[in-house]
């Protein structure tokens, strides 16, 4: 068996065990193929070794390296102090510019309003299967709200082009031919639904490589590595009309509203409102050149979620990047796979101020859906299984 | 473990825990043991001794401020941030390339170096290496480079976060990616 070229690399550096060293080291001398291999190796290996020796560079001593970044910490942590006060006033405006463009860290930032995941969510891929990893949230907010660059990022390179305006329709067939989709209802709940036609829309832009670089130093997030390509490759989202029905005492518009202008002083979103929403649209597209590599962008977002480059790179091998939705929840909340409407979904639970909530999430002849409201998993099941 | 910018906090009160002291002295050793050999990488990537040191100082800087939630390779954690802020620095020079070369003229025809031939040669030379590591994909770029600055297989397995029996095939991955490159700019340098 011939040994490929990175193990006659290992080899020349002696890096083998001491078995597998003797083996190659036999096979070389009996195989001219194999030796010719070695030899251009041993080339590369020197001409790496010449272009990249270094000439005569001695650093500045240890000890007063260290004075040096003393005074640094220093002045840096004046700078922090200014900088916070400066931001803190900044955190709206960033906070819902995420929630509007970046839909999947819009979950993270707006969970407790689990009904606003329905309106924020839909920007990523064409969704065939959404699956759920539990973060610690708590940081995330601010530290984009305290990015310039992100500010800069979103003002400078992102285009987004509303299909309408959001509209209320009657009946079921109204909202259907508004959202070119089949619309279907609920059969167990009681009385009529409210109906909202939700337009859509297009987001553009071109990624600027060291823009979206600036933005993960200023998350701290120094060592994410982004895709080569990625430099100027067209994006564009788009997301399809989609229909919400409301049950009970809904109040959605004017909880997003109210999350729109949240004062980030005021820690505590609005209380929700005693209703069950379905949401229903066609799943939303995302293009991109055909050689980006999402699964490496992938492994950029989990990393800003909190995970580290292993776990990241070990989750996101196991995740086909182009259909599949991967939404952050907080550690507090519980999460499963259920079948549902004869697919799987995802069931997650949490309580708020003393009651249960669910969000349960499929998706089925291209057709996304998302129920949610008060009540545990077994509401939820009841609620999808009597849709017609 | 308490983060490194809590550690320093605590490293600077005069009451410092006994735990504080333990975790102060891991950034200490982290300096002491690793300033000189971050220095020299970075000079390899970017070629210029005030900006290796400059860009060293700052990653240190970041390893205090946004130190990683694991901390199990701290090390690994600041190669890989600083190595990222050498090829940036490269990238940002690439748009200033051509006030570089002019430069550099200037500085041939003012320094009159003993061997004025060699000279321009070499600094000629460390300019092509700087563009083709600009070009590489920057892991292969980082492998190289410390590989050449005398990191071990068990060193870039742990850098890199992969098994070290990977490492020779993604060294031979990246010096056949630089000979490529090293050809194609010697090529273009040859044509008429």
């Amino acid at each position: 068996m011939h040994p490929d070229e990175g193990e006659i690399r290992q080899f020349l550096d002696e890096e083998h065990t001491p078995t597998r060293q003797r083996e190659i080291a036999a096979h070389l001398e009996t195989c001219d193929r194999c030796r010719k291999i070695s030899q251009a190796v041993s080339a590369r290996i020197m001409l790496a070794e010449e272009s990249l020796a270094e000439t005569s560079f001695n650093p500045q001593s240890t000890g007063s390296a260290r004075l040096e970044l003393n005074q640094r910490l220093d002045s840096a942590e004046k700078e922090n102090k200014f900088m916070f006060k400066k931001t803190f006033a900044r955190i709206p405006r960033a906070a819902w510019v995420t929630l509007g463009v970046i839909g999947v860290l819009a979950i993270a930032l707006s969970f407790p309003s689990v009904r606003a995941i329905a309106t924020s969510f839909l920007g990523i891929f064409r969704v065939e299967r959404v699956q759920v990893i539990p973060v610690d949230l708590e940081n995330l907010p601010q530290a984009f709200g305290s990015g310039e660059s992100f500010e800069k990022f979103m003002a400078n390179e992102v285009q987004v082009e509303e299909f309408g305006e959001a509209k209320e329709v009657s009946t079921r067939e109204e909202a259907g031919t508004a959202a070119g989709i089949p619309v279907r209802l609920p059969g167990n709940i009681e009385g009529e639904p409210r109906l909202r036609v939700e337009p859509g829309g297009r987001m553009t832009f071109q990624v600027n490589y060291e823009l979206a670089r600036a933005v993960l130093d200023d998350i701290g997030q120094h060592d994410i590595e982004l895709p080569e390509g990625l430099d100027g490759a067209p994006i564009e989202v788009v997301i399809h009309p989609a229909v919400m029905a409301m049950y009970g005492e809904c109040r959605v518009e004017e909880e997003i509203k109210a999350m729109e202008g949240m004062d980030p002083d005021e820690s505590e979103a609005p209380p929700l409102s005693e209703c069950t929403t379905l949401l229903q649209t066609t799943s939303p597209t995302i293009s991109a050149p055909p050689g980006l590599d999402l699964g490496q962008i992938g492994e950029a977002y989990l990393q800003i979620l909190g995970m580290t480059p292993q776990e990241a790179a070990s989750f996101a091998a196991n995740v086909d990047w182009t259909t599949t939705f991967v939404i952050p929840i907080p550690k507090y909340a519980d999460y499963q796979q259920v079948l549902v409407d004869g697919v799987s979904g995802t069931l997650v639970e949490y309580r708020e101020r003393g009651t249960a909530w669910y969000a349960l999430l499929w998706v089925k002849d291209g057709l996304l859906y998302v129920l949610s409201g008060p009540g545990n998993g077994e509401t939820a099941q009841g609620i999808a299984g009597s849709l017609e | 473990m308490q983060s490194i910018r809590m550690t320093m906090t605590f490293f600077k009160s005069t009451n410092q825990a006994v735990s504080a002291k333990a975790e102060a002295a891991e950034f200490e050793q982290l300096f002491e043991g690793h300033w000189e050999r971050l220095c020299s990488v970075l000079y390899r990537i970017t070629g210029d001794t005030h900006e290796a040191q400059d860009l060293a100082l700052e990653a240190f800087v970041r390893l205090y401020q946004h130190s990683p939630a694991n901390q199990d390779n701290l090390a690994g954690w600041l190669y890989r941030v600083a190595t990222n802020l050498g090829f940036n620095a490269l990238r940002a020079h690439q748009r200033r390339q051509f006030y570089e070369t002019e430069a550099l003229k200037e500085s041939m025809l003012q320094d009159f170096p003993a061997n004025p031939e060699e000279d321009a040669a070499r600094r000629m030379e460390n300019q092509h290496v700087r563009k083709i590591l600009r070009s590489m994909k920057p892991r292969l770029a980082r492998l190289l480079v410390l590989r050449h600055s005398g990191f071990t297989y068990a060193e870039l397995a742990e850098t890199e976060g992969v098994r070290k029996n990977s490492v020779g095939t993604l060294l031979a991955r990246a010096e056949k990616e630089f000979e490529r490159l090293y050809l194609a700019e010697r090529s273009d340098q040859d044509a008429p």
